[in-house]
């Protein structure tokens, strides 16, 4: 402001409702602009699915199926139970695929190794492959219960 | 005659360029080491980013953004589309030339401590033209929505939902929703051909005006390395800014002098010629190595052997070395440290100011970056 420009106090509340005019106006904008932007997306919802009966597949055998998405879902017999282990991989979200002849599964994105249950043997993976929850009912029937939007 | 004579008077009137003043702005004082190629490195990203500009505007002509049709309309630039291939390939290699590019540029900006003050804001604006360019690297490879693109999307905004607050918000603004697929295509294409394009101009503007402002660093050459001579920098004592007296072992007064030459039409010469060099080993590479296209992308699987542009092979190798949370929070501070350098070498010159340490640190992060990169590469 020039030194001859003397603040009045109409020029300073005229300058007051400016800004604040200014800023709730490009606020409002921007809080428009940052929620269209940003997506919004449904609460995954619980789903049990049916896999296979528990008889086939003795201690030991796994078996494979594919959730809506049509991602992997390997479901181990660990001898003690079943497990249903997804094959994104921890780390960084690529698919770990399973390699019978060495048993372990192996993330080829950053070289991340798991075990039969999901365990981390090697590589930077921070936590074991996610399980999802199993249940067998009262005639053997193998379901596992997944989140799917 | 007289139709000539008003239409030049239109064209004043119209223009009222002055032109001394136009004059006066293009023979800016260039100092004498910019006549070393070394040196000159600086006018290339923007002039592959022209290209890249050209080039890309034209591919759009084809290029459909959706993933039932982006690999196919990719494949259909490559071998269908008159010249698709070649016009494919020269933005490929350009974009590879032009992350090159400023990385020499910064090496060279480094080693000569051209960063220092009162140049601090420009480093930065460099810094962000380097990770624009990268980014500008990936988005554009993604686009392809070949396989590589696919999981380098995955792995991309994954390695951002790791970032500390705001990592949720940013993968899923970045995918535009919680996985990879339509919604990330569309987002990548308006990055890669709006946002990141007018970031891009921003800094560049910015990056010219602040060099304009400052003018071009002047260097003090060690006692072999006469201007005009050839290039000779002592690792002992390296070349030094004149502008910067901060305890270095370098400094020069500001009473030192180093001839100069005018921007146009020397400098300019220097920069077109540099410009048809970069138009032939475009050509050549091209050629030699045109734009190939890999498998279509399949989310279901990932590829056994999976890697990302050369670029990206330092942190590619890093993250396999380490946890998750090294990996990620490691690289985050890496380029923390490389956009806030200039703060930190003032620091370490306060605090050390008889040892170059910045320059062994340059040093040692080019040679782990190279490493690294070779690593990846060659294992």
């Amino acid at each position: 402001m020039a030194e001859n420009e003397k603040q009045t106090r109409r020029s300073f509340l005229a300058r007051l409702w400016m800004g604040a005019g200014l800023f709730l106006s490009y606020g409002t904008a921007a809080f428009y602009g940052f929620s269209f932007l940003s997506p919004r997306f449904r609460k995954p919802q619980p789903r049990r699915i049916l896999v296979t009966s528990a008889d086939k597949l003795p201690p030991g055998a796994t078996t494979t199926f594919k959730d809506l998405s049509g991602r992997k879902i390997v479901l181990v017999n660990s001898g003690s139970g079943f497990i249903a282990l997804s094959t994104t991989c921890t780390h960084l979200g690529c698919t770990a695929y399973w390699v019978p002849e060495k048993s372990h599964f192996f993330c080829p994105c950053h070289d991340g190794y798991f075990d039969v249950n999901g365990t981390v043997i090697s590589g930077p993976p921070p936590r074991p492959l996610d399980k999802f929850e199993v249940f067998v009912d009262e005639n053997d029937n193998v379901f596992v219960e997944m989140r799917e939007a | 005659m007289s139709a000539i004579k008003s239409l030049q008077t239109w064209a004043k009137e119209s223009f009222p360029l002055d032109l001394d003043v136009l004059k006066e702005m293009s023979s800016e004082p260039i100092p004498y080491h910019l006549k070393r190629w070394w040196f000159a490195v600086g006018g290339t990203p923007l002039y592959l980013f022209v290209i890249q500009a050209v080039t890309g505007i034209m591919l759009t002509f084809y290029y459909v953004p959706e993933p039932a049709e982006a690999y196919n309309s990719v494949a259909r630039i490559t071998n269908e589309v008159p010249f698709g291939w070649y016009l494919r390939s020269i933005h490929k290699w350009s974009a590879n030339l032009m992350v090159a590019a400023v990385i020499l540029h910064m090496l060279r900006v480094f080693f000569t401590s051209a960063y220092r003050k009162p140049r601090e804001f420009n480093w930065m604006i460099g810094a962000g033209l380097l990770l624009t360019s990268c980014v500008f690297g990936f988005t554009g490879y993604s686009l392809i929505y070949e396989q590589i693109s696919y999981w380098a999307a995955v792995v991309g905004t994954n390695i951002a939902e790791a970032t500390p607050l705001i990592g949720g918000w940013l993968a899923n603004f970045a995918r535009g929703g919680p996985e990879v697929g339509a919604n990330t295509l569309t987002r990548f294409f308006v990055f890669h051909i709006g946002v990141l394009p007018t970031v891009m101009v921003i800094l560049l503007v910015l990056h010219v005006v602040q060099i304009r402002l400052h003018g071009v660093t002047r260097l003090r050459f060690d006692e072999r390395g006469e201007p005009g001579v050839g290039l000779s920098i002592s690792v002992s004592a390296p070349v030094t800014p004149m502008e910067f007296r901060e305890g270095s072992a370098g400094a020069a007064t500001k009473e030192e002098k180093s001839p100069t030459f005018p921007f146009y039409p020397d400098h300019f010469y220097t920069e077109l010629i540099i410009g048809l060099v970069l138009t032939f080993l475009l050509t050549i590479l091209t050629l030699v190595a045109p734009a190939h296209l890999g498998e279509p992308a399949n989310p279901l699987v990932t590829p056994e052997h999976i890697k990302p542009e050369w670029y990206f092979y330092a942190t590619f190798r890093w993250l396999k070395l380490t946890s998750f949370a090294i990996g990620v929070i490691g690289t985050m501070i890496f380029v923390l440290v490389f956009i806030f350098w200039p703060f930190i070498d003032r620091w370490l010159v306060r605090r050390y100011p008889a040892k170059e340490i910045s320059f062994w640190v340059g040093v040692a992060g080019f040679a782990i970056y190279m490493i690294f990169t070779l690593w990846e590469a060659f294992v």
